[in-house]
């Protein structure tokens, strides 16, 4: 069985199949976060205490969720890789990172601007906010680890190890605000339970699912260009690329 | 045992490491990750009433006064409270009822506070909600 | 379009937003770029190799 996960998952085989994927995830991106632009900003009430300012919510959680995800991805791939050895899912793991830490950034930011008018500040060494912040670092580190080496092999095997020890802090920053006094409200959406008008869910979820369609076209479009470099010494990748010149 | 279940064994080590060290260096935080205390551990002594801290309750309903800019509120956690002065502009979210978390030193039983930061629930819902269900409560 | 200004909020909003627009056009801008500079690259590279 794993030779034939290895085929499907060759590096030749993944850049044809990817190339016919991506339209197909690029078009519910964009019609995803349209609807849910005019979901979050028409059809969703404003919040009977935070007023108009719960539309920064729209934002702020998808990517938050983003963050999280991602480096799960990035480390069950890490994992993957290292067990298993397939090249794809390091490649995976290692072009995953700058989006993720993208989406880390974009969920500080957006709940820094929330925090000013509703808190009454833009930052607050809480757990919640803490161990996000240790997130965006432990992306920053990943990246930067796996750009110190010239050998991808090396690269890989030290990068994945960041990757999965690092994941201990997922349920860290999820739990973060249950298990200690912290300035961040609890978690609104559970399994059991969600706190919130329909229409504000469905505004956030809208989005949430853009975004995760964002991150899979942007994933094999990394993927891809990656397959490229690092197998630029067969031949099926100089026939594509002087093919692409005529 | 193959060369893959060595490498199996050796993720799961890494996994188990870690997660080892985080839980022993959040048993050695303890108390220190609390963003603030509640007025009770503050009576039981918990706090460092020594220099500035943090307290966090609900503002007292009908405890708030305001003479410009100076606000005096109660801050309770429904066991015991706190009077809190502070001078400066409230956030948004701040009103009685409302959850608030606020740094400063307790001066002869009063807390003089130099930041006050409203805390928010996880109950997002639109006013005329908020207005039905407050009604259905009375 | 009153209702665009969303109150009091208007800044904080809108720049949540655009911060959001940003990020997502930044990504698809820099995973296009690294695209055409790696097939440049292999290009130069697959000429040179051919003399």
């Amino acid at each position: 069985m794993w030779k034939w996960i290895q085929a499907f998952a060759s590096p030749r085989n993944f850049y044809q199949t990817s190339g016919k994927i991506i339209p197909w995830l690029m078009a519910p991106f964009i019609a995803l976060s349209l609807i849910g632009l005019y979901w979050s900003f028409v059809v969703s009430p404003a919040d009977y205490q935070q007023g108009e300012s719960v539309r920064i919510m729209y934002v702020h959680v998808p990517a938050a969720w983003m963050s999280l995800f991602i480096y799960i991805v990035m480390a069950i791939a890490s994992g993957i890789g290292l067990i298993w050895q397939i090249k794809l899912a390091h490649i995976v793991a290692k072009v995953s990172a700058p989006v993720g830490a993208a989406f880390t950034l974009l969920a500080l930011v957006t709940g820094s601007v929330w925090g000013k008018p509703m808190w009454g500040t833009w930052w607050a060494w809480d757990a919640r906010l803490t161990s996000e912040l240790i997130l965006l670092f432990l992306y920053l580190a990943y990246i930067s680890l796996h750009n110190a080496f010239d050998n991808p092999k090396t690269a890989d095997k030290a990068s994945s190890v960041l990757a999965i020890v690092g994941l201990v802090n997922i349920p860290i920053i999820y739990y973060s605000v249950e298990w200690w006094n912290s300035l961040h409200q609890g978690s609104s959406i559970s399994t059991t339970k969600i706190s919130m008008q329909i229409d504000m869910f469905i505004a956030l979820m809208l989005i949430s699912f853009a975004f995760k369609f964002l991150y899979g076209a942007l994933v094999l479009m990394r993927a891809r260009d990656e397959v490229l470099v690092r197998e630029q010494n067969s031949r099926w990748v100089r026939e594509i690329i002087v093919g692409v010149g005529k | 045992m193959t060369k893959r279940q060595n490498r199996m064994v050796l993720v799961a080590l890494l996994i188990a490491g870690a997660i080892l060290a985080v839980t022993l260096l959040l048993q050695a935080l303890g108390n220190n990750s609390n963003y603030f205390y509640s007025p009770t551990s503050v009576k039981q002594g918990k706090a460092p009433t020594d220099r500035s801290f943090r307290l966090g309750g609900l503002v007292v309903v009908g405890s708030f006064k305001r003479e410009d800019l100076k606000s005096t509120f109660d801050v309770t956690d429904n066991n015991n409270k706190f009077t809190i002065e502070y001078t400066g502009i409230l956030p948004d979210l701040f009103r009685e009822g409302q959850g608030i978390i606020t740094t400063g030193s307790l001066v002869n039983g009063r807390f003089i506070a130099t930041e006050v930061l409203a805390k928010h629930d996880e109950n997002y819902m639109p006013p005329e909600v908020a207005d039905a269900l407050k009604q259905a409560q009375e | 379009m009153e209702f665009l200004l969303f109150d009091k909020y208007t800044t904080y909003i809108w720049a949540s937003y655009l911060l959001a627009f940003a990020t997502v056009a930044i990504l698809f801008i820099s995973t296009k770029a690294t695209h055409k500079r790696t097939i440049t690259q292999l290009r130069i590279k697959y000429k040179r190799n051919k003399k």
